[in-house]
């Protein structure tokens, strides 16, 4: 019996809505650096914390979507690899 | 204004050329700013692993699209290459780097014959080993990579892509899009270190972003037609270029 595929037209929406979303946040805050307003700072700032955020939204949608196929050894590998790089960004900060 | 144009042009030719190959693009933009801007080795991997980040977004949709990707294979890869990097960056400290990275040079220059001399896969023959096998074999082989890269501190792709491709016979196109798909997760992991100990220049990341996420686009757009010869003959030249980079500093010490 062949296993169940994930909708891959939903992961393209989410990309596509995430490239909208990024260049624009980016070319914003390029554009700040280019007028030399302080607020620049702060936008790329937020973009990298939202880049990396973005990260762990495609993976709770990829579980998710496996997990309403039922494959659950899928979801289960989704939500560790996002335990993996909570636990590696949090001992990194503790050992500062 | 002509630095931010320049950072952009960066971002745009690794986003074309990573996204093309379903690589990140460190492999562009680290020496630009290093060669070319005269940035440090410290400032430039971090700003160009931000980039990866967004790059992996950007082309991996491309190969979405055109269902270049498994999704289930990527998922393996992103754990167990991360699982591979920690590992390597503890074992750095015990096993000396400068005779990993000569006998790795030598299985980069043989992987790149190999690589070119290998015929081409079709995509609707079976799998010659079952998709469990696969998912192992591609499991280990990628936990080994990551050890591997992290020793000798280059990007997992241009070891997975052609290792995956000769090991487990899968079609190229198949592993560039779910590697373009993968990357972004290991970068996620190694971009949150940098930014917790404040080594990311703000400065620097928005236009190299802006050009990486339009040079991904095209990148992957491109690379999802690509022909087969033209990629391996770029992935030999990359390789012949990494084996000879790799023993150059070895070599140099020895003199």
């Amino acid at each position: 019996m062949s296993e169940m595929q994930i909708n891959i037209k939903n992961l393209v929406k989410l990309h596509t809505f995430l490239w909208y979303f990024l260049i624009f946040w980016f070319a914003l805050a390029a554009l700040l650096y280019l007028l030399e307003l302080e607020a620049a700072e702060m936008f790329s700032y937020t973009g990298i914390v939202l880049a990396i955020a973005v990260t762990i939204l495609r993976l709770v949608v990829i579980s998710e979507q496996f997990r309403r196929l039922a494959r659950k050894r899928f979801q289960l590998i989704g939500y560790l690899l996002i335990l993996i790089l909570l636990v590696t960004v949090i001992l990194k900060y503790l050992t500062l | 204004m002509l630095d931010l144009l320049i950072y952009l042009s960066c971002g745009l030719s690794a986003g074309i050329v990573g996204g093309y190959l379903g690589l990140g693009g460190g492999i562009i933009m680290v020496p630009f700013m290093t060669l070319l801007m005269g940035l440090d080795i410290k400032t430039a991997v971090p700003v160009s692993m931000s980039a990866i980040v967004v790059n992996s977004i950007s082309a991996s949709n491309e190969y979405l699209k055109k269902n270049m990707v498994d999704v289930e294979l990527g998922l393996v890869l992103a754990v167990f290459t991360v699982l591979g990097y920690i590992t390597g960056s503890y074992l750095s400290d015990i096993i000396p780097g400068n005779y990993i990275k000569l006998l790795f040079s030598v299985v980069l220059l043989y992987t790149a014959f190999s690589f070119i001399r290998k015929k081409k896969t079709n995509p609707e023959a079976p799998q010659p080993v079952s998709r469990g096998t696969y998912l192992f074999v591609s499991l280990f082989v990628t936990f080994l990579t990551g050890i591997i890269a992290a020793l000798i501190g280059i990007g997992g792709g241009i070891i997975i892509i052609p290792v995956l491709f000769l090991v487990l016979n899968l079609p190229l196109t198949v592993v560039r899009g779910t590697w373009s798909f993968t990357y972004g997760f290991a970068a996620a992991a190694s971009t949150a270190v940098y930014f917790i100990n404040d080594r990311i220049d703000l400065a620097l990341v928005p236009p190299i972003i802006v050009g990486i996420i339009i040079g991904g686009k095209i990148g992957g757009w491109l690379g999802t037609m690509a022909k087969p010869r033209v990629v391996k003959i770029a992935f030999f030249i990359l390789l012949i270029y990494t084996a000879f980079k790799l023993a150059y500093g070895p070599l140099a010490g020895m003199q």
